[in-house]
């Protein structure tokens, strides 16, 4: 799924470089300023940061800061891992919430310069991250327990 | 609530906890703590989208995507070549030459780490084909990265324009004294280092040879030029600069020196993405900080308090200089902009400081940061690509951040060093 998301997230940015130039070129050489164009490159970075996000998660590749969990002993070390997967819940369960209440809102409203665009798809961005997250969060949180319990990963194969 | 936002994000960036994740929990606990049960679960997710669904901040990616193509290309490599050719004579010619290139390149990238990692590996090379130490040759690749965030374009300028809504042209503009003055201050401290350790320098070029390496490095070349002249003249936006920038960077690399395959430019666009993912997350997490902050009026009743201390602006400025190096050692240059940014700017309107010169002052000192221990990015980048160990590449860099601290005393005290060419060229 990480494979797709960042062959997914490339295009997306492929698509809103695209756009920006559009923009330009209309509005130099055509001398005609398309409203839509901005609105719909934001959009889609919208969507590029947000599932981009989400495919982060995985590898826990988010910019951190590593003090502690270089010079711990291993076994503190793997508590810390622990912790710190199950701090990011609280925020990512009412992150989820959050979309999916904004995506219902949202739904039918129209966005300003696009005809087909709504808000509702916006969010949809979101919340398909957050979901995303939320099964990351736990997959590494429950690996990284079993591995603590049984001194392996169970069935859970390493992907690092 | 002040003391749950400090303490919490303090905790949670030393457990380790991603510092997007660290900054929305923290908010989190204070806004429940605030609220109770009352709190309104939309909001978050709602001031996450909007904190990034801005056309200013597309700049990011795209000047990543700009920057990384024109490494992949070659193109730094053709740039160094003709910053060689030029002051490669001068004595510790290759250190000029590195210093130069790094002035160039960062005409059309706004990233340290990236010019640092990229360029970075072509001037470490030649520096030590040419039988330069090593320790010298990471020391002045670290320190010349830095200028690329000061000389537009620039990735923290966007980003403080974002927090402070002063104009990013402005910001850019503001940048280019700043970063030609760092540039002059590196090359004084290679010739000294030069004078002592009698460094060999390279024969007087014939002229050939410098017209050679310019024509082919002219294209290029001319990318700062095609983005400044773009912004200032208002034939585009800073976003739109980038996307100039990236097509550019393609049409060079695919079009007329075909030295990037289209592999390679789907590993760029991956790459490219999960490094806006990466930054820009933090941007969304960091804006409902903001958000919350701006909503309790914490941040009016420091401006109060710090004016209470000295009414003075260089006074305030050198406060801020001795905070911002500190903060700047621990975090990243963006982070840093959005946490204290919205804590900062209330206390240096206050004062009656240009928000326009705090800028381009606050990302320096920034920059400086991360040349220094325990969390320089630059320097780990040094130890990833030079294969020295950390100890060294610290102990190296170190004499190098005076000359950098010189230029950022200079333009602290001296706002018009800063605002004169952006308010001349841009008025009102």
């Amino acid at each position: 799924m990480k494979s797709f998301l960042e062959k997914l997230n490339a295009f997306l940015l492929l698509l809103m470089f695209a756009v920006t130039l559009l923009q330009i070129v209309a509005r130099v050489i055509l001398k005609e300023s398309s409203v839509w164009s901005e609105e719909l490159a934001r959009f889609l970075f919208v969507w590029i940061v947000f599932v981009g996000a989400a495919a982060l998660v995985r590898d826990e590749n988010h910019i951190r800061i590593t003090v502690l969990t270089g010079r711990l002993p291993p076994g503190a070390c793997r508590a810390l891992r622990i912790l710190t997967q199950i701090a990011m819940i609280p925020f990512v369960v009412v992150f989820t919430w959050g979309a999916y209440l904004n995506m219902v809102y949202n739904w039918g409203v129209r966005a300003p310069t696009i005809d087909w665009m709504r808000f509702g798809y916006v969010y949809l961005g979101l919340f398909w991250s957050g979901l995303i997250m939320l099964w990351y969060v736990t997959a590494n949180l429950l690996k990284e327990v079993l591995r603590s319990w049984f001194g392996h990963e169970g069935n859970f194969k390493t992907r690092r | 609530m002040t003391s749950i936002i400090t303490i919490g994000l303090v905790s949670l960036f030393i457990l380790g906890v991603p510092i997007a994740f660290s900054l929305g929990l923290a908010s989190l606990g204070a806004y429940f703590f605030d609220q109770g049960l009352g709190i309104n679960i939309p909001i978050m997710a709602q001031r996450m989208m909007y904190g990034i669904n801005n056309f200013l901040l597309l700049a990011i990616p795209l000047f990543i995507l700009a920057a990384k193509l024109m490494n992949t290309a070659r193109i730094t490599a053709r740039i160094f070549d003709f910053a060689r050719n030029i002051v490669g004579f001068l004595p510790g010619g290759l250190g000029h030459a590195n210093t130069l290139a790094s002035l160039i390149f960062s005409g059309m990238s706004g990233a340290a780490v990236v010019d640092a990692a990229g360029l970075g590996q072509v001037e470490l090379k030649a520096m030590q084909d040419g039988g330069y130490d090593r320790g010298f040759s990471v020391a002045v690749t670290a320190t010349s990265s830095t200028i690329g965030p000061i000389f537009p374009p620039s990735i923290p300028m966007v980003i403080f324009g974002l927090v402070s809504g002063v104009s990013v042209g402005k910001l850019f503009l503001g940048g280019v004294l700043p970063g030609l003055m760092m540039a002059a201050a590196l090359m004084f401290m290679v010739a000294s280092y030069a004078y002592k350790r009698r460094y060999h320098r390279d024969p007087f070029p014939r002229l050939g040879v410098v017209f050679k390496s310019f024509f082919q490095a002219f294209l290029p070349i001319l990318t700062p030029a095609i983005l400044l002249g773009g912004i200032w003249s208002g034939f585009f936006t800073p976003t739109e600069a980038a996307a100039v920038a990236v097509a550019y960077a393609l049409v060079l690399g695919l079009l007329i020196y075909r030295e990037m395959s289209l592999r390679d430019l789907v590993e760029v666009f991956i790459s490219t993405a999960k490094e806006t993912a990466a930054i820009c997350f933090i941007v969304c997490a960091a804006s409902f900080y903001g958000w919350l902050l701006m909503r309790s009026g914490i941040t009016l009743k420091l401006a109060a308090a710090i004016a209470g201390v000295s009414t003075e602006p260089i006074v305030i400025l050198l406060l801020m200089n001795g905070f911002l190096l500190v903060i700047g050692c621990f975090l990243e240059p963006v982070v840093a902009i959005l946490i204290l940014g919205p804590v900062l700017l209330p206390v240096i309107t206050k004062i009656g400081i240009d928000p326009l010169h705090f800028g381009v002052v606050m990302v320096l000192n920034l920059m400086i940061g991360l040349l220094t221990p325990p969390f320089g990015i630059v320097l780990f980048v040094m130890v990833s690509i030079s294969e020295l160990s950390f100890e060294n590449v610290v102990r190296v860099t170190l004499p190098f951040l005076a000359p950098l601290l010189t230029v950022l005393l200079l333009i602290t005290f001296f706002p018009s060093i800063v605002t004169a060419l952006p308010n001349l060229l841009i008025p009102g």
